[in-house]
């Protein structure tokens, strides 16, 4: 239920005129995540596999104390997977009150889009792994893969739980 | 004026907890009370008040009718200054009962009404014998005509000031019966004088109703002070005399079996909130300005560094150290709250279980100020509960039996609890007959737990009740025998990181001790390494290490591993097969064997290197990811990874679901999706 009033809310404040996405790049392409839960960006720090998890579960990480788990988005789209080095980066995202650390390519910058400019998911009927997608963003003609957190979290942390259940 | 009542709701349940605690220690204390009650009596009247107060503001109907029912039996022993009878102090536990579990349902489930029965049998208990017969006290079935009340009620000046209204009093009223109205209007001013927030009127309401004087004054009863209120019968030339029945005689004829009978004390939900000492909130206020300052000092230091201000940089960071362990230390005092609140549901579980078995016990607290983690203390409640049933049930003898002993007919019970280091130390200690060693050597023997030649002393002998599947239930006839779910209670204690050791005297008395550490948010951990991964085992699981020659472990139906320990045959478990860690090659196959106690006995896991022993800062793996099997937590290693605790219970667990599913193999199902990730990933 909280979940639900929260959700809401978020929802009111981003459905004014324009709404902001932070953009990043994986794989030579442009993804976009609503800039509200976007808490900050770190560098890869030291992880901790986590026993039976999906290969994009790559671990957890010490986030000031906290614990918190780390997805790998090439592997979570299946992607070709690149190796870690120093510049590696980490978006430190909070959603439903989880953080979560999303491993991407390079942070880009932080778009404004109306609702005009993105066209929704649906629409497409583009099945980016289990549809982890909001819609796409059309910026001149580069698009904008705008990602669902809703989706993107619950597959990457919790489908599995449930999978092994059943 | 909507008013969102559901966060005062949760403060209000709370509160509720707490009187009900007051007022049951109250009716024991009553009990046994000499001399003139009347402040006790007052206290525990409060309690029942504040209790009605609150129901009625959040619509709990049957609480306030219970509690105020309660009253009136409380508010006749008051006016008369005499102790209640037996049957009464009964009646009225029944009600805290009763109001316990309204209360504790008033979360998630509609009102039942089971407690107007009791409602009526206590308002039956104070009724004058003349008034309305006690069932219809509460029904609508009462004569409908009832008597004729004539009330004046004339509010103070200030009345509306307080946000009192005179309407939903004039409404609550009609609703008991028929009512006249008719306002006096002779004080108002002229409207030039007239200050608008000011109440000048005077009212008098003629009111035909059933209901007794006390409903009738209950809807004035949040106003009382702020209003003059005149009430007398308007027929009766003299009014009746507030009941001047005999109150105990009352009593002892209303039907108090009908009421529920009282529950087992109601477990108390985890999480919730606590209410912290405003002075512990201003120490960490104070603290937390100094720990700006001492860090502004040092990004001041930094700022304009110059390599001869090393030292005061090195000063300056001693002080930021300093200040955040203090920040630290006072943020874990948050969750301490004082053992009191625990004690308090005991004296009446000692009560109630000597008198079920007719003996006479004492119940002793000291200690009640000492502070534990809120979460150990209700993790507590149960093994302690379950030791003093024990005690009041068989370690204390009948007064005969005690008599005839050379002691004193009244046994004692005494809880102590004390600061030891840094734990808890929870002692409770009776005056009884003593473990029955040689009982309990026999038992062990016969449960294979020892051999009929081993030479042990009396200490170790007693430590067996602690033993899953020792019991010495056939020599005992109640449910609780003595030795009956001591490796539970052991379980429990050990469950919060606690450890629990039994000292007796034959004739003379047992004493259990069980050690807590202050908070559940630290373990004493043993670091093991399995391939390049650290875990840390709890270190109280921990029986020993070793290195198995290579005739000690087998292989069963070709899969399941066990190994050869102390003549035990003992499963052995591959933490790095289960979690899918890819092996580190050393050459040789014989790893390191770390055998743990489970819940439902031991069990062996093959590691690849023990480590150091820490006290680990345990992190919730749920706040930010899931649970993941095998695992009870999180922790921060020395070097900033994070480190996971492991679960020996839950381990076991699934190695034994393994044997369920693969005819005898100790590799899940699990194991086979971690072998396939690992691979994926070593790949």
């Amino acid at each position: 239920m909280r979940n639900d009033s929260s959700a809401e809310s978020r929802d009111d404040v981003q459905r004014g005129p324009t709404r902001q996405f932070l953009t990043f790049r994986l794989c030579d392409e442009d993804y976009g995540l609503p800039i509200l839960a976007v808490r900050e960006i770190k560098g890869l720090s030291p992880l901790t596999p986590v026993p039976n998890s999906p290969p994009h579960v790559r671990g957890l990480m010490n986030l000031r104390g906290a614990v918190i788990p780390v997805v790998d988005l090439r592997s979570r789209f299946g992607l070709d997977e690149a190796s870690y080095g120093p510049y590696t980066v980490v978006i430190i995202v909070r959603h439903l009150e989880k953080i979560a650390g999303l491993v991407v390519d390079a942070v880009s910058d932080v778009l404004h889009l109306s609702q005009s400019d993105i066209e929704s998911a649906d629409s497409l009927d583009l099945a980016i792994a289990e549809a982890a997608l909001e819609g796409v963003g059309k910026v001149g003609d580069k698009l904008v893969l705008l990602l669902d957190l809703d989706h993107l979290l619950d597959a990457a942390t919790m489908e599995f739980n449930e999978a092994r259940v059943a | 004026m909507q008013i969102d009542l559901e966060q005062f709701r949760a403060v209000f349940m709370e509160e509720a907890a707490e009187h009900l605690g007051v007022l049951e220690r109250g009716l024991v204390r009553l009990e046994d009370f000499e001399g003139d009650p009347g402040e006790l009596l007052d206290e525990i009247f409060r309690s029942a008040h504040s209790i009605k107060g609150g129901a009625g503001t959040f619509g709990l109907d049957e609480v306030s009718r219970l509690t105020h029912a309660m009253e009136s039996v409380l508010d006749r022993l008051r006016e008369h200054g005499t102790l209640p009878g037996p049957d009464q102090v009964d009646l009225l536990f029944t009600g805290v009962d009763q109001l316990r579990e309204l209360l504790d349902g008033a979360d998630d489930v509609p009102w039942t009404g089971t407690a107007d029965a009791l409602t009526a049998t206590l308002e039956g208990a104070v009724e004058p014998p003349h008034a309305a017969p006690s069932p219809a006290a509460v029904g609508p079935a009462a004569d409908e005509h009832g008597t004729r009340w004539c009330l004046s009620f004339r509010p103070n000046p200030d009345f509306f000031m307080i946000g009192a209204d005179v309407v939903p009093l004039a409404r609550e009223l009609a609703g008991l019966g028929s009512i006249e109205v008719q306002v006096d209007a002779q004080a108002l001013p002229s409207l030039e004088d007239l200050d608008p927030e000011t109440s000048y009127l005077k009212w008098r309401f003629d009111l035909v109703t059933p209901e007794p004087e006390s409903r009738i004054r209950e809807v004035f009863e949040f106003v009382e002070d702020e209003c003059e209120l005149e009430l007398e019968r308007a027929e009766n030339a003299a009014p009746a005399p507030v009941a001047t029945a005999e109150v105990a005689s009352e009593v002892a004829d209303s039907p108090a079996d009908d009421a529920p009978k009282p529950t087992a004390l109601a477990t108390r939900r985890d999480g919730g909130s606590i209410r912290v000492d405003t002075s512990k909130v201003d120490e960490l206020v104070d603290l937390a300005g100094e720990l700006v300052i001492a860090q502004a000092r040092v990004t001041e230091l930094v700022d304009r560094f110059s390599i001869d201000r090393l030292e005061e940089l090195r000063q300056a960071m001693v002080t930021l150290n300093r200040s955040t362990q203090d920040l630290q230390e006072q943020v874990m005092r948050v969750r301490m709250v004082p053992l009191a609140h625990l004690f308090s549901r005991f004296p009446r579980l000692v009560r109630d279980i000597a008198t079920g078995v007719g003996k006479k016990i004492r119940l002793d607290l000291s200690g009640e100020d000492t502070e534990l983690d809120k979460s150990v203390i209700e993790q507590m409640s149960d093994p302690i509960t379950h030791l003093l049933r024990n005690s009041a049930d068989h370690g204390i003898e009948s007064p005969e039996a005690r008599e005839a002993a050379g002691k004193p007919a009244e046994g004692t019970i005494h809880i102590a609890a004390s600061h030891q280091g840094g734990s808890v130390v929870l002692e409770i200690r009776d005056d009884g007959a003593g473990l029955n060693t040689a009982k309990i050597r026999a038992k062990a023997i016969e449960n294979g737990l020892i051999g009929p030649d081993d030479d042990l002393s009396e200490e170790q002998i007693h430590a067996l009740i602690f033993r899953p599947g020792f019991s010495t239930a056939d020599q005992v006839s109640d449910l609780s025998g003595r030795g009956v779910g001591m490796d539970v209670v052991r379980r429990n204690v050990e469950s919060f990181n606690g450890s629990i050791t039994v000292t007796s005297v034959a004739g003379q008395g047992t004493c259990f001790r069980i050690r807590v550490p202050l908070t559940l948010a630290i373990l004493d951990g043993q670091a093991l390494r399995v391939g390049a991964q650290t875990f840390i085992l709890p270190l109280l699981t921990v029986v020993e290490s070793f290195q198995p020659s290579p005739d000690q472990v087998r292989r069963l139906h070709g899969r399941s591993d066990v190994i050869l320990f102390r003549g035990n045959t003992t499963p052995l478990l591959h933490l790095g097969r289960l979690f899918g860690i890819p092996h580190v090659e050393r050459g040789d196959d014989r790893r390191l064997v770390v055998v743990v106690e489970t819940a439902r006995g031991l069990l062996a896991l093959a590691v690849d290197e023990l480590l150091a022993q820490a006290a680990v800062v345990i992190k919730n793996l749920e706040t930010n990811f899931r649970k993941i099997p095998g695992v009870m937590g999180a922790t921060i290693l020395g070097d900033g990874r994070v480190g996971l605790i492991l679960d020996v219970d839950e381990l076991d667990a699934q190695r034994r679901r393994g044997h369920g599913g693969r005819d005898g193999s100790d590799y899940t199902l699990a194991d086979a999706t971690a072998d396939a990730v690992g691979a994926a990933r070593s790949a």
